[in-house]
């Protein structure tokens, strides 16, 4: 379906007057921001791209690297594409127009164990405790908080690359003619999401009965979510997408803080507060 | 991202159509509930990790001050090497007088907890000028309005920008006043404690 077919079907749904341009600009929105949680929640889109790295240094922030659309690492490899000059692949997209890697030198080597294992920081200092200092092809890598990617040995060749897959954001739906990126089957989820977040905006009656369209939304990202970790596990990808099976959002939706919680959890994770903590 | 680009959403979360017809909150207010909840949220969780080498070891100097925005020491080395993390418990254990223990050439340790939190103690110290290195866990950036027509980049996955759409929208409709609305309230909240828990899922726990 196209952004058009989405957006008139909420409207449609919620009832609003179909030529309004506010209706259809709240709508869309709600429509972007449904496609990019539902791809946070099951990491169903994945990109490959090669990080080009920087003789003598060992770690890099993805974002600050311009990779905007990064979620998470699902696979990190050496790259093998040792060619230089106009043979070599195209290394970053500059408006429609592959660009050759200008930092490439002849030399690279083929690696015939290009995979890189996912370690810890004190995983890797146990291994060698200089780590910082060693170059040479990295073996490993490692990844904390959004977007710090760090690996155990410097590369010290100029022009060596990373070959990485991660897990992607969706390109914003701007155009009436877009077509969202995740599954025609999961189209139907973005109207009720639609639906739901746009009567959050209203709450009173019409938002408790919308509750129903959120739920919807969400058994339909944990279906995709399975899906794609039974995917990730057998592609033998470092990550999979959140298990939404053990989140009982179903209490999330509860309009009752009259009634006692079931049990104390921590504040971010939802995991069961361990006995003693306040 | 461009956060300001999410402005018009929440404002048309707000039953607004622009910033300037809204009448219970500002556009300040809007930008403060966001920050506030990005720090919360970059305290909470291990969202934003800095690699730092700025602080320079000073010969026989063990302690040193953490730099800003730092919460909690995830790795530390000295010119390099790795130092393995202790407390003054360990390390009293071990030197009674570790505090004013003669330098070395290669210190061991680290100790997160000897003088405050705003300061790291390298045990022994060095006998010589290095490089300390640290790896920490830093607090998210403020979130200051920009001028008109400017945006406010910040370096976050999109679905963050999301959530701090939606905690903003859940503080603003919580507060007390005209534009209270406890439901919607309600609603943002469930939409951001998602967010939460998937970005639990995905980046782990913080401090």
């Amino acid at each position: 379906m196209q952004l058009s077919d989405i957006r008139s079907r909420v409207i449609g749904r919620l009832e609003w007057d179909p030529s309004d341009t506010n209706a259809q600009a709240a709508a869309t929105a709600a429509i972007g921001e449904g496609q990019r949680l539902f791809c946070f929640l099951t990491l169903s889109l994945e990109n490959q791209r090669e990080l080009v790295l920087t003789p003598g240094k060992s770690w890099y922030r993805m974002l600050d690297a311009g990779w905007a659309d990064w979620l998470v690492p699902l696979r990190v490899r050496i790259s093998n594409d040792t060619a230089a000059g106009a043979d070599m692949t195209f290394d970053t997209q500059e408006s429609d127009t592959g660009t050759f890697n200008e930092q490439a030198s002849p030399g690279l080597a083929v690696n015939t164990n290009p995979k890189l294992r996912p370690a810890s920081l004190y995983e890797m200092a146990a291994a060698d405790d200089s780590f910082l200092n060693t170059n040479g092809t990295p073996t490993q890598y490692g990844v904390l908080g959004w977007d710090f990617l760090f690996l155990n040995k410097r590369p010290a060749l100029t022009g060596q690359k990373l070959l990485i897959t991660y897990a992607r954001s969706p390109v914003p739906l701007v155009n009436d003619g877009d077509v969202p990126e995740i599954l025609d089957a999961d189209h139907a989820s973005l109207i009720d999401y639609g639906e739901w977040r746009l009567r959050a905006n209203e709450g009173g009656q019409e938002l408790a009965s919308a509750n129903a369209r959120l739920t919807s939304y969400l058994d339909n990202a944990k279906e995709r979510a399975d899906q794609v970790r039974a995917r990730s596990l057998s592609q033998r990808y470092d990550r999979q997408p959140f298990e939404l099976e053990s989140f009982d959002y179903s209490k999330l939706l509860k309009t009752r803080p009259d009634l006692p919680p079931y049990r104390k959890e921590n504040r971010w994770t939802g995991q069961p507060s361990p006995p003693g903590s306040s | 991202m461009d956060w300001s680009t999410l402005t018009p959403w929440i404002v048309v979360s707000l039953n607004a159509s622009r910033v300037e017809e809204l009448v219970d909150w500002t556009e300040a207010e809007l930008y403060q509930y966001a920050e506030e909840s990005f720090h919360a949220l970059g305290r909470g969780l291990l969202l934003i990790v800095q690699y730092d080498d700025s602080t320079a070891l000073v010969a026989n100097q063990g302690l040193y001050p953490v730099p800003a925005l730092h919460i909690v020491t995830i790795y530390a080395a000295a010119d390099g090497v790795t130092l393995q993390p202790a407390e003054v418990d360990e390390v009293e254990a071990l030197d009674d007088d570790y505090e004013e223990a003669a330098g070395v050439a290669a210190p061991t340790r680290w100790i997160g907890n000897a003088s405050g939190l705003n300061y790291l103690r390298v045990y022994p110290p060095k006998n010589a000028a290095g490089v300390l290195t640290l790896i920490f866990q830093m607090r998210p950036p403020d979130m200051p309005v920009p001028a008109t027509g400017q945006p406010l980049e910040l370096k976050m996955p999109a679905p963050i920008g999301d959530y701090l759409a939606a905690k903003a929208l859940e503080k603003a409709r919580r507060r007390q006043g005209d534009g209270q609305m406890l439901d919607a309230a309600q609603a943002f909240s469930t939409l951001g404690q998602i967010f939460e828990r998937a970005a639990a899922a995905y980046w782990g726990s913080g401090s």
